[in-house]
């Protein structure tokens, strides 16, 4: 049973989303959640998987259908789930047992969830899911509307994952304009800026690093876009990881989407040493973190 | 001016005679005070000339014994003595070459703005106390472990018993700081033929022929005069190791490496700003040729090498162009010891206190004190427990007391301790290209001192001449030093015609009108300045109001258009106030009145003055410079004729001195009809830049009749010009 569902997420395309999943706790956060996660199944037509890590009883089975009253759920598949055991391993083995393309999850900074996420569950989840993670920072009961969407445009080979991930996404949820943002190290540029000279040197250098990123970066996207969106290019300068979420920040995107992280430590991560541990710390805006599920390996 | 390059070395030469000649007399003033063999200041000039020119990577500034070392020195010559201080010397040398090798000349960005400013006026506080008795001729009245701060108890004594029984030395002493302190509000052209204190250790000179002619008997003690023992060039004053296990050893090579770094990097700083080709200087490769001449002036019995300000503005405004004017300097400095050594041994060392009494009052002067407390309240409080500090105890003990006290004043603002410890920790700064040749560079949360570097590091990373967007809109909270570094980095792109755009400052309150004031997101309200005019502004008001013009009273210190004109390119713009603006015709009249200052240090001179700024929308002018014809440039010609002339014209060319970078275009500009109205009216110094001319009649403030004459003046000009 293990290897079959292995087989079939290897390989598996991070999108179409056809089932989306979210974790209920009877929290004030959940109606919201919900909110999101069926507005997410209309737009993406996918079933609904709702976990709940905890015993199965009539209380709390009230109280969810209690709670999807309050919503539209006509046309969605819903399937609850209920299992005991450590947070995190369950919920990411129901993830990976029911095929889940999107876990979607919440970050409110006023409950406890979001140390939660911000901690080492986040980190686990992100790092051991084989799905995608949503991570929404002000969940609405009529879910969140995704206007601009800022996507890490990093040089590694994840990132045509997540960029075509984010282009079915604007599809299908109506986006407006995405920034594909690559972050450079500045360390990239070898010459130190010392004088008039070296800094125009170190300008040339720095040019010349921008203008082949563009051109890669350009090439990519042309191919990859099949219908009408504002795509922007930028190259950020200074600590990678760092300057993204600020740049989302600034610009006020509601989405950043990121490739997710890599758990071997290969010739790649030498390459990419993209670390979502301050955007996890500081959250600027939803985030989406992209499984590309073995596509890489 | 294509081919001033190749002939530079003229003004360099023209610029190192003025140089020399405030060198010669610092040198052996700051060596008598360490409490070494005078000689010894020179050997750090010669050592420093020679190494810079080789081995600098700043263009147009002096080195030479520092003002801030002396305390250092005297204090570990009486410690350890001289051999060992020696050793101490050539230690910090090689750390110095070290610090320049791991490329910490980004080192001095890191210190708080208000507490390097309180150093700077403790040094200025020492060097008035340990040397005022000396200028007024008197034996020590304290004894040597005597804390700095505990003198000033002793100064009504010495004030009192000089007045009591003035001695022959102490009243030259009082004559040599006089001069040096009214010597800037002197024009006279005899009296500027020579700086300052080239004057004072004439005077010097000249008391004691005058005894010798006259035959009378000298009556200062041979033991008060100045002794410079030219034998001891012959044989090596040989640093020791003897008290290297002394742990004084090490408290002096720290503080002299520490002084050197600092009093280094703070010169080479503020002498880009006056450089006027703002070339920026590889402040790491100075700090490697610094520390090497350190080496070899301390194994050749020398006190350390350090860049100097007042020397290098002296440089500056003498016309300095290259490192060749350095060399010229030590060149100039070791003949003067070789062939006028029995001169210079006539001098009173009083006259030589009075010119490093005149160096610490210029340091220490009230309108520093006047600064600091205009850019704020915290700000003063933090200088003070600087300056105490360090009167106190030692310049090391300052300024890390300055930096404790800087951080809890910023703490105690902001009241948020994580964020600022996250702001230090973490970065802060992104860095982009938008569009072509347009840079974006956002900060987030706390900027300050201590986070400065990161941001400093990507501002360095774009020429000058290019166009940049700084954004604050995402910082809470932005310091005092952070305020002022961006306005330099501001200055620097004015000066090379790049854009410096700072936004997002508005949503923040400023703790005080001062430009460099910190500001916070929750500050407190900025407040409004009432003013009571005076009789002249009250008259301008009427001015303007008889021509339909504005007026207004308030200082405006952002003026982007003015500084970019050639008379600011070596002089620092302070700010404007008085402004009468309007239009005549589609031309724009600005006139005001105008702060600012020339030179560093000694040799700071601050003016105010009255100018006429004339703005064309739709008139090309051509950049020129047009000013009395002097003697220097008359020497300067000789060798680069490259100024406009006009044969027709000789009462015009000869009465001015016309320059700029087409000549053609300048002559096709003056038209027989402009010659004529410079002919027919008294010297307008007038120069342009960008379609915008700035007239100058005096460097001094105007009466109401003369700034009716100015605008006069300038509207009979733009009837001309406008015209053609």
């Amino acid at each position: 049973m293990a290897q079959e569902i292995n087989s079939i997420l290897k390989g598996r395309s991070p999108f179409p989303f056809e089932s989306i999943a979210t974790a209920i706790s009877f929290s004030p956060n959940t109606k919201m959640l919900l909110g999101e996660s069926i507005k997410l199944c209309k737009q993406f037509s996918a079933n609904l998987i709702l976990i709940h890590v905890g015993s199965k009883d009539v209380e709390k089975e009230y109280e969810l259908n209690q709670l999807l009253k309050h919503f539209n759920t006509e046309g969605i598949t819903i399937k609850a789930i209920w299992e005991e055991g450590d947070t995190v391993d369950v919920i990411l083995k129901i993830c990976k047992e029911n095929v889940v393309d999107l876990l979607v999850a919440g970050a409110l900074k006023k409950e406890n969830l979001w140390t939660f996420y911000k901690g080492s569950v986040a980190r686990k989840l992100c790092r051991q899911a084989k799905c995608s993670l949503l991570i929404l920072t002000e969940p609405k009961m009529e879910g969140t509307n995704f206007d601009t969407i800022v996507v890490n445009g990093v040089d590694h080979p994840k990132t045509l994952f997540s960029i075509k991930t984010s282009f079915y996404f604007a599809k299908y949820m109506n986006v407006n304009a995405i920034d594909v943002v690559e972050e450079i190290d500045p360390s990239k540029v070898k010459t130190t800026v010392e004088d008039d000279d070296t800094c125009e040197k170190a300008k040339a250098e720095r040019d010349r690093i921008i203008n082949e990123e563009r051109a890669k970066m350009q090439d990519l996207l042309s191919k990859e876009m099949d219908f009408q969106l504002q795509v922007k290019f930028d190259c950020l300068f200074g600590k990678l990881g760092y300057t993204i979420g600020h740049y989302t920040e600034m610009k006020k995107a509601d989405l950043l989407v990121v490739n997710s992280p890599n758990r071997k430590l290969g010739l790649l991560d030498r390459v990419f040493t993209h670390d979502l541990e301050y955007l996890l710390a500081e959250m600027p805006t939803n985030m989406l973190i992209v499984h590309s599920r073995g596509f890489d390996n | 001016m294509g081919n001033a390059k190749n002939k530079s070395w003229i003004y360099d030469l023209i610029a190192a005679i003025s140089v020399s000649l405030v060198a010669l007399p610092i040198s052996l003033a700051l060596a008598k005070a360490s409490g070494v063999n005078p000689i010894a200041g020179v050997i750090s000039t010669v050592v420093g000339g020679i190494v810079m020119f080789f081995l600098g990577g700043s263009h147009v500034t002096i080195t030479g014994p520092g003002n801030g070392l002396v305390l250092v020195i005297a204090a570990s010559v009486g410690s350890i003595g001289y051999a060992s201080t020696l050793t101490a010397i050539i230690v910090a040398g090689l750390l110095l070459i070290v610090f320049g090798f791991i490329k910490l000349g980004n080192l001095s960005d890191f210190f708080p703005a208000s507490s390097i400013q309180g150093l700077l006026v403790a040094i200025g506080l020492t060097l008035i106390l340990k040397q005022f008795h000396l200028m007024l001729g008197m034996d020590k009245p304290f004894s040597s472990d005597t804390s700095t701060f505990s003198i000033i108890g002793y100064v009504p004594e010495m004030v009192r018993g000089f007045i009591q029984a003035p001695s022959a030395d102490g009243i030259l002493g009082v004559i040599g700081f006089l001069i040096l302190f009214f010597y800037g509000f002197i024009k006279h052209k005899i009296v500027k033929f020579m700086p300052a204190p080239m004057w004072v250790v004439l005077i010097g000179v000249g008391f004691y022929y005058y005894y010798e002619f006259t035959g009378q008997e000298f009556p200062i003690p041979s033991e008060k005069l100045l002794f410079i023992d030219t034998s001891e060039l012959s044989k090596f004053n040989l640093p020791s190791i003897e008290n290297i296990s002394h742990s004084d050893f090490y408290v002096a090579v720290i503080s002299i490496t520490l002084i050197c770094l600092i009093e280094t990097l703070l010169s080479i700083k503020a002498v880009d700003k006056i450089d006027p080709e703002k070339r920026k200087s590889n402040f790491n490769k100075d700090l490697k040729g610094v520390g090497l001449a350190t080496m070899i002036s301390g194994l050749l019995g020398g006190l350390p090498v350090v860049t100097v300000i007042a020397r290098s503005s002296v440089n500056v405004n003498q016309g300095a162009k290259s490192r060749l004017a350095g060399l010229f300097n030590a060149v100039f400095v070791a003949l003067m010891i070789l062939f006028l050594s029995q001169y210079l041994n006539k001098v009173p060392t009083s006259l030589l206190a009075s010119i490093l009494v005149f160096t610490g009052y210029k340091l220490a002067e009230p309108a520093k004190w006047r600064m600091v407390l205009k850019v704020g309240r915290e700000q003063f409080w933090i200088f003070l427990i600087t300056v105490v500090a360090t009167l106190l105890t030692n310049l090391t003990n300052g300024i890390a007391l300055g930096i404790l006290a800087t951080v809890a004043t910023q703490l105690s603002i902001t009241k948020n301790f994580r964020q600022y410890v996250n702001s230090v920790s973490k970065p802060n700064v992104i860095f982009m290209k938008e569009d072509e040749d347009k840079y974006f560079i956002g900060v987030k949360g706390f900027s300050s001192f201590l986070n400065f570097l990161k941001l400093k590091k990507r501002l360095d990373q774009v020429p000058s001449k290019e166009h940049v967007i700084l954004d604050f809109s995402m910082t809470e909270f932005v310091d005092h030093s952070v305020m002022e570094h961006i306005y330099n980095y501001a200055n620097d792109y004015r000066a090379k015609e790049g854009d410096f755009e700072v936004i997002g400052l508005d949503v923040h309150d400023a703790y005080s009108p001062h430009p460099f004031a910190a500001r916070g997101v929750k500050g407190r309200r900025r407040v409004s300045s009432k003013v009571s005019l005076t009789k002249r502004q009250k008259d301008i008001q009427q001015f303007a109001s008889d021509k339909r013009w504005s007026f207004s009273p308030d200082s405006v210190y952002h003026m982007p258009n003015l500084a970019i004109l050639p008379f600011y390119q070596t002089r620092k713009l302070d700010h404007a106030y008085n402004v009468v603006n309007g239009f005549h015709g589609d031309v724009e009249f600005n006139s005001f009145d105008v702060e600012y200052s020339e030179g560093e240090l000694l040799v700071e001179e601050s003016y105010r003055a009255t100018m006429l700024l004339i703005q064309f929308e739709n008139r090309h002018i051509p950049d020129f410079t047009l000013d009395r014809e002097s003697i220097k440039q008359r020497v300067i010609e000789l060798a680069d004729a490259d100024h406009v002339k006009f044969k027709e014209h000789h009462d015009f060319s000869d009465r001015y001195h016309l320059e700029g970078s087409d000549n053609l275009d300048i002559k096709r500009f003056f038209t027989d009809n402009l010659i004529d109205l410079f002919e027919r009216n008294p010297y307008f110094h007038v120069e342009s830049k960008k379609d915008q001319i700035l007239i100058i009649k005096k460097e001094r403030l105007a009466s109401i009749s003369e700034i009716r004459f100015l605008n006069h003046f300038a509207e009979e000009m733009v009837e001309i010009v406008n015209k053609e």
